[in-house]
């Protein structure tokens, strides 16, 4: 058996689900929407679980209609890659929107639902100042933009604190796009392309679509790819040095980043693993 | 395991509460951390693959710094 990298260095990633490769905060965020990506538990939870967690009638009316659409967009979201980060942001949104929901009456409850579809057409716009924020859960009423960029910023300079991580920060992520703007690297090679690397997957293998957390890989990919010009500068490495630079930057990148990057590889898989089975079913239906 | 208690607690701030997400999660990830390291084997051939194909360039790379670190040094590392 030739010998083959084990990528070993990667076991904390995949055990933890890259909860300890970015600060605190950044984690969160990086699990909710990793989470999000999941298939929805076959046995969803019952009722009388639900109302065990909110106590008053009111939200728990609230909770049971608005469970109904945010499932189903749910569903929906993972055949078609397009919506899949519009939903998400919505979906943060109807949380944070069903915890005020309490203190509605029925009427205002249903005109916000029908709001709340007609922002399903213009969450596309909203993607950018999308927020995940925890604090809001404490004090609604609080400005919640203010406090937010805030603890971006203060999020920023934790995870940017050293010198070599702005720079990597800066011009390390491109790997995921076209072309490679630093070029040292990359000279020899045409570069990762966007598109054809889908074409390298083994074909006819599907064996490993069925990863019970799929975006985890691409979030994990997103890191390798992210030290990918540090790395390819250096020579004689061997794995022990590699993990112990991964554990250098542990709890210190860039959830924006890394998401970013994992988000673009993911939706394009997704298209591609749907058209894959749209064709393959065709087949087998002319072949029968 | 205490990076997802610790996580869940964090955002339920109910010790209760968290305890059912806890075994919920569990029960999704139970088989990462089983000590036959199958699941686990299973998601570094995922990644493995998933690496070569989108890049290969830095797959050799990798692949030719390759040394081994002792697996089940890192088990009981992160078991606990």
């Amino acid at each position: 058996m030739i010998y083959l990298v084990n990528l070993y260095f990667t076991y904390r990633w995949l055990l933890l689900e890259c909860k300890r490769e970015f600060p605190f905060n950044d984690a969160l965020r990086v699990l909710e929407v990793m989470w999000a990506t999941l298939p929805i538990d076959s046995e969803p939870p019952q009722l009388s679980e639900i109302s065990f967690i909110t106590s008053p009638s009111d939200t728990m009316i609230a909770d049971i209609l608005y469970r109904k659409p945010s499932r189903l967009s749910k569903r929906h979201s993972l055949s078609c890659p397009q919506l899949l980060i519009g939903d998400e942001s919505n979906s943060r949104k109807s949380k944070h929107r069903s915890s005020s929901l309490a203190y509605y009456t029925k009427e205002q409850f249903l005109s916000a639902i029908q709001n709340q579809q007609q922002q399903k057409s213009d969450c596309k716009s909203s993607l950018d100042n999308d927020d995940y924020q925890f604090s809001s859960f404490k004090k609604p009423n609080v400005d919640s933009n203010s406090t937010f960029t805030r603890r971006r910023e203060k999020s920023l300079a934790n995870s940017f604190s050293l010198s070599e991580i702005s720079e990597f920060a800066s011009d390390n992520l491109s790997p995921c796009t076209d072309n490679n703007p630093m070029g040292t690297a990359n000279a020899s090679s045409p570069g990762p392309s966007t598109t054809n690397w889908l074409q390298r997957l083994p074909p006819g293998d599907t064996t490993w679509l069925d990863d019970d957390n799929i975006f985890l890989l691409f979030v994990c990919v997103s890191i390798l790819l992210a030290h990918r010009t540090i790395l390819l500068k250096q020579t004689n490495l061997d794995e022990q040095e590699i993990s112990m630079h991964f554990d250098r930057y542990r709890r210190r990148h860039s959830a924006e980043r890394i998401l970013s990057c994992a988000r673009a590889l993911y939706a394009q898989y997704i298209q591609w693993a749907r058209k894959k089975r749209m064709l393959d079913d065709l087949n087998r239906f002319s072949a029968s | 395991m205490n990076d997802y208690a610790s996580i869940i607690l964090y955002i339920m701030r109910e010790e209760a509460l968290a305890y059912i997400c806890f075994c919920s999660i569990m029960r999704r990830i139970r088989a990462n951390f089983a000590t036959d390291g199958v699941a686990i084997a299973t998601k570094f051939l995922h990644l493995k693959v998933l690496l070569q194909a989108i890049d290969p360039v830095y797959w050799n790379f990798l692949e030719s710094c390759d040394a081994g670190i002792l697996y089940f040094e890192l088990l009981l590392k992160y078991i606990s």
